[in-house]
C-alpha cells in the first residue's frame, strides 16, 4: 500500500504541566500519541520535544494545530511588550481608573493592592480629538502633527502602541486617522486601534481589550515566528494553525493580529472534541470535565454547541472578545494540599507541576498532592508502572500526608486522603454549578464529560455530588484536548455596533452593514484556503427591550425584509432568561455578529474496541465513599464494544484512569466512549 | 473571630466622628464609640450619638451593626468565609431614635452616608486596636450625583452615579486610585463616558485621576477621581447627596488627611458653589455649557510624610500624581535639575519642615468643651496665628491615637501654649497630662491642590 504524503493530522496541546501531542493517522485511522513535560519559558521547546517523542515524519504531517498559553503566561507574569496608548483628551487615566471596580476580589482587604495598568501612566498619551455619540467627528485628527509622539515612542523604546478614542465603536474614522499617521512614522512596532478589536460601546472595556492585544502581540508573534522555524527546519511543511479563545483555529497571520483571542487556546480543544464525542455517543447536551495537573477547565455544550461569553476578564483586565465560556479552577492532579491561618485544609490553587510533581512521582516533590491522596485511598496502581514510565511511589505519598496531618493535630491519612478528595470535589462540583446553575442550566439535565489526564479519576465523584445522572469517558481522555484542536474549524468573529429600534429602522439597512461584514470575513478565510463552499456565514444581533442595558444574542437573517422573525426570537430569548417578555415594548438592536467558519475536513472517529480476553488485569483493595472495597482493574484496551459492568471497577490506560465506583453501570460504546449510568439517579 | 478577638488587649477604646450636616441644618451630627474587647467578645457602644434629624442622614438599627461587623471583619479575620458564627462575638448598642437607629417619620435616603460614617469612627477605633491593620479614613457617603432634564419627546432623564474615591493607606501598602473600598461591594460607581452620550444630552469631557489629592503619609492615600460633566441642552438640574466635604478623611498614625470631596459647577470659566452647604445641593439649575466638576476624596495616610522614601515620592512625580512642588511642599522631597532625588537637600528641608510644625502642651481639665454636637478645641491666640486660623476653623490634635482629635477651634487670649481637654478628649487622644503634641489645621485640600 503506498503512504499517503499527508496521512498525519497533529494537535498539540500545551498544559501546566504536560504538553500532549496526539496524531490522527487518517490513513489507518489510527492514533499515534506523546506526553512531555511543559517547559516553562520555552515552550515551542516542549512542542518539539514532543514531537520527535512521537517519531513520525515530519513531511507527512498534513495539518498542525497547536493550543498554547503564552498569551495568558505573558500576561501573568506582566511578559508582555512595552506599551504606549494614544487616546482621547481627557482620557488617559480609562485603563486605571475603569469604572471604579477592585474586579479582583479585595472585600475586607485593608492591604489590597489595585493591580497596574498594563501601560505607564507617562505612556498614556491623549491627543486633540473627539468624536460624539451619534458619531459626529467634533474635532478631527487627520492634519495633527504626529511626528513629537511618534519621536517620544521611539525614545522610550515602546514595543506596541494601542489607540482608543472615545465614542468610536460610532465612528472610527479619527481611530483610523491615527493609527495610519503612526503606523507612517513608526516601523515595525505593531499598531493596533480599539474598533480593530473590538467594536462594542463601552470605552474601558474596548480599550482594556485593545490594550492586552498591543501589550501581547509582540510576545505572540515572537513565538509563532520561532515555533514555525524550528518546525519548518524538523521538515514539517504543514501551515501552522493555533487555537483561538472562540473554539476555531486561526492560521499564524490571524494569530499575530488578534494576541487577546488566543487566551484559552490551550483549554478550547477539549470544548471542541467534547462536541464530537457527543456526536458519536449521541448525547446533544454535556458539561466538560478536564482535569489536568495544574487546574480544571469546565464548559457547558448545549445542543453540541459549546456556550460563548463575550464580557471576559484576565486577571484584573476586562476582555470583551468572543470566548467559550470555559471555567478554570485552580485544582489538578498536581494541586498541594494545605493547612489555612485557620486552621483548615485547603487544596490549591499552588500545584507541584511537572516538576517536581506530586510526591509520588519520587522526583523530589514533597507536598501533599490529589495525586498522592488517590495513591493513599488505592485508586491509583503501586506494584505496575503506569504507562509513561512511571512507577508511584506509595511510602513518599504517605509521608506526605503523615506531615500535613501533624500540622492538623495528628489523624488517620486515610481519612485524611478522602478529606483533600472530598474538598477538590466540592471545588469542583463548584466550577460545573458556575457554568451551568449560574447561567440557568440544570446540571442534571446533561452528561458530564470527564477527560483530560485526571478527569476519569474525579469525574464520577463530581457526577455523584450533583445527582448528575450520565458520564462519559472518551476514549484516549488524556489527548482529548489534542483531539479537538486537530478537529478544529476555522473561525472569524465580527462585530459592529449597529442597529436602533425596530419600530424606526427598517430591515434594508441591513444589507450594508452585513454584507461589508460578511465580505471581509470571506476574503481572509479564502487567503487561508477555504473556498467559498467550505465557508459558513451566521449573524446574530445583541438585542434589548427600550429601556435595558444589557442585551441578549439573537440569530438573524440578514436578508429578511420584515423584523417579525427577529421580534420573535427576541421574545422567545427574553422569556427562556427572564421568564417573561413584554410584546407591547419596542426592542432594539445595538451590534451585528458574524461568525465565519472554514470548515475542515473531519474523519470519523471509530476506534477499535479490543478482543475481550483478559479484561480484568488485577483486583485489590480501593477506598469507595468510607470503607475499602475489593475493587478489580479492567484494562481498557481489551475492552471489546458493547462489554459492560457494574462498579465498583477501575480501568486503566494510556493517558488516564478512570475510577468507577460502585453501583455504576459502565458500557464500552461503539466509537470506543464509556457510557456509565449514576445508581444514585432516576432517568 | 473569637480567637481573634481573645488576641487583642482587653480594653475601651474610643473614638468619633461627624455627619457634617443633615441638609437643612448647619449643625453637624456626631457619632461616638466606646468600643470594648472583653476577651473573646466586642462590644460597640454608640451612646452620645445625635439624635434623629429631619433630613435624609438617618439609617435604620441594622446599619450600626453592619459596620462594626464590616470593619471588625476586615481588622481581625479577612481572609476566611462568613458563616453563622462569624459576628456572634459582637453586640451592638446604638440609641435608639438616634440618627444611627432612627425611627418612623425619620427620613433615610442618606443611609449610605451615615453607614460609611460609622465604618470611619469603627475603623478609627480598632485601629487603636490592631495598630498594624490601622489605615486612612475614606470618601464617607455614596457620593450620589443626579443630574436631570427633560427628555426629548417628553419626559425626564435623569443620570445617576456614585464615584469612588481614593483608598486609604495602610502599614506598608499606599491607598489605590478612585476604586471601591474594602468595606463596601465591588459595583461600579461611574458610568461609562459612552453610554452616559449615547443615552443624556452630556458630554464627559475629562475622567481621570484627581492628581495631587491624596493624604500624604509614610504610605500615602489613593488619589480620588476627577470628572467633568458638561451639560449640553439649555436646561437640566443637579442634586448632590454627599459627605467630607468639609471635614475631609482621617490620616492615621501621623498621616495627613485626603483632599475632601468637592462638586461643583464651571460656568463660563468659574468656579460656582450650587449650594450654601458643600456636597448637598438640591436641585440646582444647570444651562447649556456648564460643567458638572465632580471630584472625589483621596484615601487618608498612614505615617510622617517626612519619612517616605523618597524614592516613591520621585515615582509619584514621574507619574504626575504629585508635581515636583508638591513633593517639596508636602513630603520635603528636593529634586536635582536632572530629576533625581537630591539627597542632601531632601535631608535639610525635612528637618526644617519638621520644625515648622506646631506644638502644644496638653493639660487634662475636668469638663469636654462641647458646643451643640461639636467638639471645640480651645487655641492660644499666638498658636492660632501660627496655625493660620481663625475662631471656628476645624484643627487636629496627634496623640498616641491611631487617628487624631479633631474639633473647632475656640481661640482663646492666654499667652501660653497649652491646650487643656476635658476626660473624652484625652481619652480619644489615648494622652496625658503634660504630653506635648502636634496642633494643625484641617484643610480641604492639600497644599498645591486647587
Amino acid at each position: 500500500m503506498s503512504d499517503n504524503p499527508q496521512r498525519y493530522l497533529v494537535g498539540i496541546d500545551v498544559g501546566g504541566t504536560f504538553t500532549d501531542i496526539l496524531c490522527l493517522d487518517i490513513q489507518n485511522q489510527s492514533l499515534l500519541s506523546a506526553k512531555t513535560p511543559s517547559l516553562p519559558g520555552k515552550q515551542w521547546e516542549g512542542v518539539l520535544n514532543a514531537l520527535s517523542e512521537l517519531g513520525i515524519s515530519a513531511g507527512d504531517i498534513r495539518a498542525f494545530v497547536h493550543g498554547t498559553t503564552i498569551a495568558t503566561n505573558a500576561l501573568l507574569e506582566r511578559k508582555g511588550a512595552k506599551t504606549a496608548m494614544v487616546t482621547t483628551e481627557g482620557f488617559r487615566d480609562t485603563l486605571e481608573i475603569g469604572r471604579t471596580r477592585r474586579l479582583i476580589g479585595g472585600l475586607f482587604d485593608i492591604k489590597f493592592v489595585r493591580p497596574k495598568p498594563l501601560v505607564d501612566r507617562p505612556l498614556r498619551i491623549e491627543v486633540p480629538e473627539r468624536t460624539a455619540a451619534n458619531g459626529e467627528i467634533l474635532n478631527e485628527i487627520a492634519g495633527y502633527d504626529f511626528e513629537p509622539l511618534a519621536e517620544l515612542l521611539k525614545d522610550e523604546e515602546v514595543e506596541a502602541v494601542a489607540i482608543g478614542f472615545v465614542n468610536s465603536y460610532a465612528n472610527n474614522k479619527t481611530e483610523r486617522d491615527a493609527s495610519a499617521a503612526l503606523g507612517r512614522l513608526l516601523d515595525d512596532v505593531p499598531i493596533c486601534f480599539s474598533t480593530d478589536v473590538v467594536a462594542e460601546q463601552g470605552e474601558f472595556h474596548r480599550f482594556s481589550t485593545c490594550v492586552l492585544n498591543a501589550y501581547l502581540t509582540p510576545v505572540v508573534i515572537k513565538y509563532l515566528e520561532t515555533l514555525s522555524e524550528e518546525l519548518n527546519d524538523k521538515g514539517v511543511k504543514a501551515p501552522v494553525n493555533i487555537m483561538g479563545s472562540n473554539g476555531g483555529a486561526m492560521t499564524l497571520p490571524q494569530a499575530a493580529k488578534f494576541a487577546a483571542g488566543t487566551f484559552l487556546s490551550g483549554p478550547v480543544g477539549g470544548a471542541g472534541g467534547a462536541v464530537r464525542i457527543c456526536e458519536m455517543a449521541n448525547v446533544d447536551d454535556c458539561i466538560t470535565f478536564d482535569m489536568g495537573g495544574t487546574s480544571t477547565d469546565v464548559a457547558l455544550i448545549y445542543q453540541r454547541t459549546p456556550r460563548i461569553s463575550h464580557d471576559n476578564q484576565i486577571d484584573a483586565y476586562p476582555l470583551q472578545v468572543p470566548q467559550l465560556d470555559i471555567h478554570t479552577i485552580g485544582a489538578g492532579g498536581g494541586s498541594i494540599a494545605w493547612v489555612q491561618d485557620d486552621g483548615t485544609l485547603e487544596v490549591g490553587p499552588q500545584s507541584a507541576g511537572a516538576l517536581p510533581g506530586p510526591a509520588c512521582y519520587g522526583r523530589g516533590g514533597e507536598e501533599p498532592t490529589i495525586s498522592d491522596a488517590n495513591l493513599i485511598l488505592g485508586r491509583l496502581p503501586t506494584e505496575r508502572t503506569l504507562s509513561g514510565g512511571l512507577r508511584l511511589d506509595k511510602a513518599a505519598s504517605e509521608a506526605a500526608f503523615i506531615s500535613l496531618s501533624k500540622k492538623l493535630g495528628d489523624g488517620d491519612i486515610v481519612q485524611l486522603a478522602d478529606g483533600v478528595l472530598r474538598i477538590a470535589v466540592a471545588k469542583m462540583a463548584g466550577a460545573v454549578r458556575e457554568v451551568s446553575v449560574h447561567r440557568g442550566f440544570d446540571p442534571r439535565d446533561f452528561a458530564l464529560l470527564g477527560f483530560g489526564g485526571a478527569g476519569p479519576m474525579h469525574v464520577f465523584l463530581v457526577a455523584e455530588e450533583l445527582a448528575v445522572p450520565q458520564v462519559i469517558v472518551p476514549r484516549y481522555p488524556g489527548h482529548l484536548s489534542a483531539l479537538g484542536q486537530l478537529l478544529a474549524d476555522q473561525r472569524l468573529d465580527a462585530v459592529r455596533a449597529w442597529g436602533g429600534k425596530l419600530s424606526a429602522v427598517d430591515p434594508a439597512e441591513l444589507r450594508g452593514p452585513t454584507s461589508e461584514m460578511k465580505t471581509v470575513a470571506s476574503k481572509t478565510l479564502l487567503d487561508a484556503g477555504f473556498e467559498s463552499e467550505r465557508q459558513k456565514h451566521t449573524f446574530t444581533v445583541d438585542m434589548r427591550y427600550v429601556g435595558q442595558s444589557f442585551t441578549l444574542s439573537v440569530s438573524l437573517d440578514e436578508n429578511a425584509s420584515s423584523w417579525d422573525s427577529v421580534r420573535d426570537a427576541f421574545a422567545r430569548r427574553h422569556t427562556e432568561t427572564f421568564g417573561h417578555a413584554d410584546a407591547n415594548n419596542d426592542a432594539e438592536i445595538v451590534n451585528i455578529w458574524l461568525v465565519s467558519l472554514g470548515v475542515v475536513d473531519k474523519p470519523t472517529l471509530a476506534f477499535n474496541g479490543g478482543d475481550g480476553v483478559d479484561v480484568i488485569v488485577e483486583e485489590r483493595k480501593v477506598w469507595f465513599g468510607d470503607d475499602w472495597t475489593d475493587c478489580p482493574i479492567y484494562n481498557r484496551d481489551r475492552m471489546e464494544t458493547g462489554f459492560s459492568f457494574v462498579g465498583p471497577g477501575i480501568i486503566e490506560e494510556a493517558g488516564g484512569t478512570s475510577i468507577v465506583p460502585p453501583g455504576w453501570r459502565v458500557t464500552v460504546l461503539e466509537a470506543g466512549s464509556l457510557d456509565c449510568a449514576n445508581p444514585l439517579v432516576d432517568v | 473571630m473569637r480567637s481573634r478577638i481573645a488576641d487583642c488587649p482587653d480594653g475601651d477604646y474610643f473614638s468619633e466622628g461627624y455627619i457634617e450636616s443633615d441638609g437643612s441644618n448647619p449643625e453637624p451630627l456626631v457619632v461616638r464609640l466606646k468600643l470594648t474587647i472583653d476577651g473573646d467578645s466586642i462590644q460597640a457602644d454608640f451612646t452620645g450619638t445625635s439624635a434623629q434629624t429631619n433630613g435624609p442622614t438617618n439609617c435604620g438599627p441594622a446599619m450600626a451593626f453592619n459596620a462594626v461587623g464590616t470593619i471588625v471583619k476586615a481588622f481581625l479575620d479577612p481572609k476566611t468565609p462568613i458563616n453563622n458564627g462569624s459576628f456572634n462575638p459582637i453586640s451592638v448598642t446604638a440609641p435608639e431614635k438616634s440618627f444611627i437607629n432612627a425611627r418612623e417619620t425619620a427620613p433615610c435616603g442618606g443611609m449610605a452616608e451615615v453607614k460609611f460614617l460609622i465604618d470611619s469612627v469603627v475603623a478609627a477605633a480598632m485601629g487603636q486596636v490592631v495598630p498594624e491593620m490601622s489605615v486612612g479614613d475614606l470618601k464617607g457617603g455614596a457620593n450620589h450625583i443626579h443630574i436631570a432634564g427633560p427628555r426629548e419627546g417628553g419626559g425626564t432623564y435623569i443620570h445617576y452615579e456614585w464615584p469612588a474615591g481614593g483608598t486609604g493607606a495602610s502599614a506598608g501598602v499606599d491607598g489605590s486610585n478612585a476604586v471601591r473600598s474594602y468595606n463596601e461591594g465591588d459595583f461600579n460607581s461611574i458610568q461609562s463616558a459612552e453610554t452616559v452620550e449615547s443615552q443624556y444630552p452630556l458630554r464627559v469631557e475629562r475622567c481621570e485621576v484627581r492628581n495631587g489629592g491624596c493624604g500624604d503619609g509614610a504610605f500615602r492615600g489613593g488619589f480620588g477621581l476627577r470628572r467633568d460633566i458638561k451639560v449640553l441642552d439649555e436646561t437640566a438640574m443637579l442634586s448632590v447627596l454627599s459627605e467630607k466635604n468639609v471635614i475631609p478623611p482621617y490620616g492615621v498614625a501621623g498621616g495627613n488627611n485626603g483632599a475632601a470631596n468637592r462638586f461643583v459647577v464651571v460656568r463660563n470659566g468659574k468656579l460656582i458653589q450650587p449650594s450654601d452647604v458643600p456636597g448637598k445641593v438640591s436641585g440646582f439649575g444647570l444651562q447649556a455649557g456648564d460643567l458638572v466638576r465632580e471630584e472625589t476624596a483621596g484615601g487618608g495616610g498612614f505615617g510622617d510624610p517626612l519619612n517616605r522614601d523618597p524614592a516613591l515620592v520621585a515615582e509619584d512625580v514621574r507619574l504626575d500624581y504629585l508635581t515636583a512642588e508638591q513633593a517639596e511642599a508636602r513630603y520635603g522631597v528636593v529634586f536635582e535639575s536632572g530629576g533625581g532625588v537630591d539627597a542632601a537637600s531632601t535631608s535639610a528641608r525635612r528637618l526644617s519642615l519638621a520644625s515648622a510644625r506646631v506644638t502644644a502642651t496638653l493639660e487634662a481639665s475636668n469638663e469636654d468643651d462641647i458646643d451643640g454636637s461639636r467638639r471645640r478645641i480651645s487655641v492660644p491666640r499666638a498658636m492660632a496665628s501660627d496655625l493660620c486660623i481663625v475662631d471656628g476653623d476645624l484643627v487636629e490634635l496627634r496623640g498616641n491615637a491611631i487617628a487624631p482629635l479633631r474639633g473647632w477651634a475656640r481661640v482663646v487670649d492666654v499667652a501660653n501654649n497649652i491646650i487643656s481637654l476635658g476626660p473624652t478628649g484625652m481619652r480619644l487622644l489615648d494622652a496625658d497630662h503634660g504630653d506635648q503634641l502636634e496642633i494643625r489645621t484641617v484643610q480641604t485640600a492639600p497644599e498645591g491642590v486647587v
